[in-house]
């Protein structure tokens, strides 16, 4: 059994919470958050880094600045420093949600997505998604398409971060998902290419407007769920 | 007549627009990461990959998303495959 540890976090800080995160990143992380266009993305950004940060720190044992990250072809990012700890993690935000997962010794990645109007949805499903989903969302009540639409995306993310391929595999990964999130469980019909392992995908009870999803690569998992929203120190 | 690149990057500031209305993609530098630079996330970067292919009718495989990571990226990859 895993055990998945898994924080939803808001990310909109007042100045004091944004200076404390601020302190925690690495230089590369300072150039980034410096890169963004638009003062929102940066902060986002500093306060997304410096919670995970921290709360990788509190498993550790390990100040939150120590931590090292190295990075994946597709950007997935993973601990350098300290090496061979077993943790490994993934991180997702969308607007001013973030959400957080640690697990030790498998593979993991999540994803969440604010729902919002879809202008093409019949063209974009039909391009990236498997005909069966394809047909489902379509044939689901029109007030319902958006978030069927959104809830693939976020399981079939959460899949490829896990597995750090990037979106190119989207439509090799076909599967079944029941008529509301968490009534069944995600049923996986078909995985890209990848070694055979066995893997627990989950759609996540979030904050109105939101859907999420956690993939696991391991036969058998137990979540730890957290949420904590603007305003708070979650660490 | 060939697309110049100064047309291809007006069109490209068009579309992360309209995805990413409150971005100022103008502000981009030409080895700038776009996603990482305006905040752009998945879902909105497939929609970005459709746009490109509408507006230049160049067909963009899944599999080459990971090559366009920059302006620079993405202008080079619409003039190749745009006169090819």
């Amino acid at each position: 059994m895993a055990t998945v540890h898994l924080w939803q976090a808001g990310l909109d800080c007042d100045r004091s919470q944004l200076a404390h995160y601020a302190q925690r990143l690495s230089p590369d992380e300072q150039q980034r958050a410096d890169r963004f266009v638009k003062p929102l993305h940066r902060d986002r950004f500093i306060a997304g880094r410096g919670i995970l940060r921290g709360l990788l720190g509190q498993c550790l044992g390990i100040a939150p600045e120590r931590l090292q990250f190295s990075y994946g072809a597709h950007g997935k990012p993973d601990l350098a420093y300290p090496a061979n700890s077993g943790w490994q993690f993934n991180l997702a935000h969308s607007e001013d949600q973030s959400l957080i997962a640690l697990t030790q010794g498998a593979a993991i990645g999540v994803d969440l997505e604010k729902i919002r109007p879809i202008p093409q949805l019949d063209q974009l499903t039909a391009r990236f998604y498997a005909p069966d989903e394809h047909a489902q969302i379509m044939s689901a009540p029109i007030a319902d398409r958006e978030t069927l639409f959104f809830r693939y995306w976020t399981c079939k993310e959460a899949f490829l971060k896990a597995t750090g391929e990037g979106l190119g595999k989207l439509q090799h990964l076909q599967l079944a998902l029941g008529r509301s999130a968490q009534e069944e469980p995600v049923r996986i019909i078909t995985l890209p290419e990848s070694p055979p392992t066995a893997w627990q995908l989950r759609e996540l009870p979030l904050t109105d407007g939101f859907v999420g999803a956690i993939a696991v690569a391991h036969g058998e998992i137990a979540i730890s769920f957290n949420s904590f929203q603007s305003g708070e120190f979650l660490c | 007549m060939a697309i110049t690149e100064i047309q291809i990057k007006e069109t490209i500031f068009k579309l992360l627009k309209n995805i990413a209305p409150d971005s100022s993609p103008e502000a981009l530098g030409q080895e700038d990461d776009v996603r990482e630079t305006l905040g752009i996330d998945s879902y909105d970067f497939l929609n970005f990959m459709i746009g490109l292919n509408e507006e230049f009718g160049v067909e963009i495989p899944e599999t080459d998303y990971g090559k366009l990571i920059t302006l620079n990226d993405m202008t080079q990859y619409i003039l190749a495959h745009a006169q090819s």
